[in-house]
């Protein structure tokens, strides 16, 4: 009998952990460790921030679905990692501090044959002087309840409009080295047409502001799909979107200040701007958590175990943009030092960006951070939970499957407004998410296609119930695919 | 490119035509079918 401890429940370890009930019988223990009572279909959060949805809409319990699929669920936050015990507890464990339920404040000894470390980011927020939901006129969408509280502003907003005041509305990431420039990129979308729809759009300038080389760019370098029978670059299709709807763009900025309704900025020009908002949604910094590891006599080993995010069997070796290549990413998400540890989604540290690194004139590196968003979480979710199925029932030592992010696909649907009838998104298709250039010399990916339209909300919204469905485990769950 | 806007005609096309919009539902959805199938990475393919 095997015992795996899966950290997080997001995209990356509730897969995990679905996975592995499905693929190793009752006689093994699979136990779940995470902060979260619920799970939460964070694509949707645009929606809850504009008042489309509710957060019930896009969250379910936790607790009963893993009673019901014989998965011990601990409701803890990890303190700290010791793959290989201590002097009194022979066999590796992870520290955690319940955060919920009866034993909330209690500290546990959580041992484990295999760990599967899926964390996710830590929204660092501290990173940018006064960046924080709720200070300065700032919102955030990264959660449920941030994103509830940013309809609340909003809606406050829209009422100052319809009384006749004209606002300032800034969106965009809110760090030079911010990622998720996508759910920034909806979100603004998503709030001019919510302004439309109250009939205030006049009311109000809505400004871009990211850390990006340009629109559109999103953090994975230059993008290329087919649109309208022509070749589109990502930055073709961001400004057509802002220019069609009158959204104004600042780029190439690295947020490093906010003040009431001001946010302070340097260029890769090292030039130093300020943006003035009534409302303004930047996306933090995501950093690792700053877990510690220790090994059996106590010493600090967190070096073996981290850099930011957990340490995988990448190619850490610090290189020039000119020689990265597809290679360099990793294909099994496993420890090189303890073999019995993973790490999926975000939790696992990339050996790069995937944007080309820029620095400012005066040294400050203005790059997003790769994306990884929940269709490469949850691939990697699975085939880290199958592999480490496999040497459980094999004994292997080695993963059976590789799978890098550069030979995975992804689909982004980026909503740009809501309604059955008035919808619309933007629909992304992109094979690999890491560019290999030895493979696609011209673009480094292959060019496929990209659709704009009504089509593309019904898509947004189809997904939206059936990974609902999927998360909840219920009967033919992992027939819908990642 | 970044001048570019729609014309009525593609307006009424990607964001009001029903029968257009609900055939390119149907080929939105095969080809997301036919990218997860391709890309679901390495050995497993």
């Amino acid at each position: 009998m095997a015992k795996v401890v899966v950290l997080g429940s997001g995209f990356a370890g509730h897969t995990a952990a679905a996975y592995l009930r499905k693929n190793l019988g009752k006689e093994h223990e699979i136990v779940v460790v995470t902060p979260n009572s619920k799970f939460q279909y964070i694509p949707s959060n645009i929606w809850i921030g504009t008042g489309k949805m509710t957060p019930r809409q896009t969250t379910f319990p936790l607790a009963p679905v893993y009673k019901r699929k014989n998965i011990t669920f601990k409701q803890a936050k990890v303190l700290t990692f010791h793959p290989e015990g201590d002097k009194e507890l022979d066999k590796p464990y992870v520290l955690v501090e319940y955060t919920g339920g009866n034993k909330q404040g209690e500290k546990e000894k959580v041992t484990y044959d295999y760990l599967i470390n899926a964390t996710g980011p830590k929204l660092d927020f501290a990173a940018t002087e006064g960046l924080f939901p709720g200070k300065n006129k700032t919102v955030s969408v990264c959660s449920f309840d941030h994103a509830e509280h940013a309809w609340k502003e909003l809606k406050a907003l829209i009422d100052r409009m319809k009384k006749g005041e004209h606002v300032k509305i800034v969106i965009g990431t809110g760090h030079a080295n911010a990622t998720c420039q996508g759910a920034a990129f909806e979100y603004i979308l998503n709030v001019d047409d919510t302004l439309r729809k109250h009939g205030v759009r006049d009311k109000a300038d809505i400004t871009w502001i990211s850390n990006e080389y340009h629109v559109g760019e999103f953090g994975m370098n230059e993008m290329y799909f087919k649109f309208g029978g022509k070749v589109w670059s990502g930055q073709d299709l961001a400004e057509f979107l802002f220019e069609d709807r009158g959204i104004k763009y600042i780029t190439q900025a690295g947020i490093y200040k906010v003040e009431d309704g001001v946010a302070y900025y340097e260029n890769l020009h090292g030039e130093q701007g300020k943006v003035e908002f009534d409302f303004g949604m930047l996306i933090p910094k995501f950093s690792g958590h700053g877990f510690k590891a220790y090994d059996k006599e106590g010493n600090d080993i967190t070096d073996k175990l981290f850099k930011a995010f957990m340490i995988v069997d990448a190619d850490y070796t610090p290189k020039p943009y000119e020689e990265w290549s597809a290679k360099d990413w990793p294909e099994t998400y496993q420890n090189p030092t303890y073999p019995n540890i993973f790490a999926a989604g975000i939790a696992f540290h990339p050996p790069h960006t995937i944007s080309q690194p820029r620095v400012s004139k005066t040294g400050k590196n203005i790059t997003p951070a790769p994306p990884r968003t929940g269709m490469p979480s949850g691939i990697i979710g699975r085939l880290v939970a199958e592999n480490v199925a496999h040497m459980i029932k094999t004994g292997s030592k080695t993963p059976k499957e590789k799978g890098s992010m550069a030979n995975m696909g992804a689909g982004c649907v980026a909503s740009t407004g809501y309604g059955f009838f008035t919808g619309s998104a933007v629909v992304m298709m992109l094979y690999p998410i890491v560019p290999d250039f030895d493979k696609y010399p011209k673009y480094g990916r292959e060019v496929k296609s990209a659709y704009y339209g009504l089509a593309g909300h019904w898509m947004k919204k189809m997904l939206h119930h059936l990974f609902i469905y999927k998360n909840k485990l219920k009967f033919g769950w992992s027939l819908i695919p990642e | 490119m970044a001048a570019y806007k729609m014309s009525g005609f593609q307006r009424f096309l990607l964001l009001r035509c029903l029968i257009w919009n609900f055939i390119m539902f149907v080929v939105l959805n095969l080809k997301m079918l036919f990218l997860v199938a391709k890309g679901h990475g390495g050995t497993r393919d």
